[in-house]
């Protein structure tokens, strides 16, 4: 399954960019944790580092548009019940 | 077609007849010359400029006092960079309001669930949020008046100037209402051009006074440089914030929606983000930062109460009617905001619960003045533990609020084939999420200890 379509597919409740938005959450609270410990108790940078890594990954797969071939001309017009 | 839907295609601004005209002008404009077309947007716009002067308030005035007095010229890009994040925000509601009929809040409701819709978004993020922000804005707008009167040797006490404030923005607020009638909306739009205008003559002025270093400002507004320091990140985070959140988001979807907004006008909501939006704000808040940071250059003692950052520059400024000028400029800032507070307010309320959006009912003033209960800040001040605990939610909400919007740019339940197609969108969205998301994680570390408060 391409990521396009992992995104756009339901996946038990939730769509894919939904888990998604729950990894950059994660990888957006690792900076300021990491940069926390690294400034304040001055232990290594990794975790603020890691965090960074998670956050550019996951805006690179989240930046992915929706595949239009995929939509049927009638979805929104049934779906708002115009 | 039912009764209802009738009724609703008639109250929708975007069927009456000068949004009609102006949806015909637009499709014309498009065919001619960029220069025509740029000064024919000019004319049109709008929003953008009530978001402007919403986002020009006590809590931004107040950051950028702080970031130019603490540390000069190097934080000048913080206002410039948030708002042009902001701005993709800005483009995205620009987006829901061309592409759809359904209001966004009720979109969240349909799609995401009525918590993160009318409770999140509506309910506590813009409309308790609202009322409670108010406080801030009578406190420093009152302390303006008192020291403006007292530079002429006027003794007008604070408990009774605040009835300046009401005067001014009561009209305004109730004349906009929840945004009804296409032409009180225009009028209260060019009253916050001319709003916007003051600001930058006055604060322009201030600085012709305190002197600029032209050098230091461009490196400061286009270098970001990071402040040393634990400190200097908290002032960083609180000041990115300040100028763009989720109100500011729901203020510019309804601004957009009132003055009836259609598919044709996407490229008029961009455009006045960026030229009603971004250069007003970034301006404004750029010649407060540079006043303050030629005044505090190197000295101790940074103003943090409303009758500090009022009093602070009058020292270096030996002309009464600058003097006078840079009072007034603080006067402009704080009843924009405030009308734009009631605005949200009223809006907000009318998208999150079922009731009718009727100008005519007993209750629709109410509505539209309840952050008017904010005049007990020119008593009391800020009701420093609300504040506190609204701007905890509000924090938790904007990320809540900017995952669900981004879910609904790219739903094509929603937004059927305008669903985002560009990748860049969809990265400036995410960068401004991932602030909020920074935003609330250093907040909850706070409380817990682990992060400076």
């Amino acid at each position: 399954m391409s990521i396009r379509k992992f995104l756009d597919a339901k996946h038990g409740r939730f769509i894919g960019r939904v888990y998604f938005l729950v990894i950059l959450f994660i990888g957006n609270a690792l900076i300021p944790i990491g940069a926390v410990s690294h400034f304040l108790k001055g232990s290594s940078p990794f975790v603020m580092y890691l965090g960074i890594i998670i956050t550019v990954l996951s805006i690179a797969v989240l930046s992915t548009p929706y595949d239009l071939s995929q939509y049927k001309e009638d979805e929104k017009k049934e779906e708002q019940n115009i | 077609m039912s009764n209802e839907k009738v009724e609703a295609t008639a109250l929708n601004p975007r069927y009456q007849e000068e949004a009609l005209k102006e949806k015909a002008y637009l499709i014309e404009l498009k065919k001619k010359p960029p220069i025509e077309k740029f000064l024919g947007y000019c004319r049109l716009s709008g929003p953008g400029f009530m978001n402007a002067a919403f986002t020009l308030g006590a809590g931004s005035f107040a950051s950028s006092v702080t970031l130019g007095a603490a540390y000069g010229y190097d934080m000048l890009w913080v206002p410039l960079y948030s708002f042009a994040f902001g701005i993709f925000m800005l483009a995205l509601a620009a987006r829901f309001v061309t592409a759809s009929d359904m209001d966004v809040i009720k979109a969240q409701d349909k799609f995401h669930g009525k918590f993160i819709g009318s409770f999140a978004t509506g309910l506590v993020a813009c409309f308790i949020a609202s009322i409670v922000f108010n406080f801030g804005q009578y406190a420093l707008g009152s302390d303006a008046l008192t020291s403006m009167f007292a530079i002429l040797n006027l003794n007008v006490p604070k408990n009774i100037s605040w009835i300046i404030l009401v005067a001014v923005s009561v009209p305004l607020s109730l004349m906009y209402g929840s945004g009804e009638n296409p032409k009180a909306v225009r009028i209260v739009e060019n009253s916050m051009k001319i709003m916007i205008g003051i600001m930058l003559v006055v604060f322009g002025a201030v600085i012709c006074v305190t002197g600029i270093d032209f050098p230091a400002m461009i490196k400061g507004l286009l270098l970001p440089k990071l402040p040393s320091g634990i400190d200097g990140i908290v002032t960083l985070i609180a000041s990115l914030t300040a100028t763009i959140g989720v109100m500011d988001w729901v203020l510019f979807n309804n601004g957009m929606e009132s003055r009836g907004y259609s598919e044709e006008h996407e490229t008029l909501g961009r455009f006045d983000s960026v030229f009603g939006g971004l250069l007003p704000v970034t301006l404004v808040l750029s010649l407060v930062t540079i006043a303050f940071a030629e005044a505090f250059a190197g000295k101790e003692g940074i103003p943090t109460t409303s009758k500090e950052l009022c009093d602070a520059l009058v020292g270096v400024i030996p002309s009464v009617w600058i003097q006078a000028g840079f009072y007034i400029g603080i006067i402009a800032l704080v009843c924009s905001s405030m009308i734009g507070l009631s605005i949200t307010c009223a809006t907000s309320f009318y998208q999150c619960t079922n009731v009718k959006r009727d100008p005519k009912a007993w209750y629709h003033p109410i509505v539209v003045l309840a952050p008017q209960i904010g005049f007990l800040g020119a008593f009391f001040g800020k009701p420093v533990a609300i504040v506190v605990a609204v701007a905890a939610m509000q924090s938790l909400f904007n990320w809540i609020s900017g995952n669900s919007w981004y879910l609904l740019g790219n739903d094509p339940r929603y937004l059927g084939k305008k669903v985002i197609q560009s990748r860049i969108f969809n990265i400036g969205i995410l960068c401004c999420i991932s602030i909020l998301n920074i935003v609330f994680i250093t907040f909850i570390m706070s409380k817990l200890g682990a992060w400076p408060e």
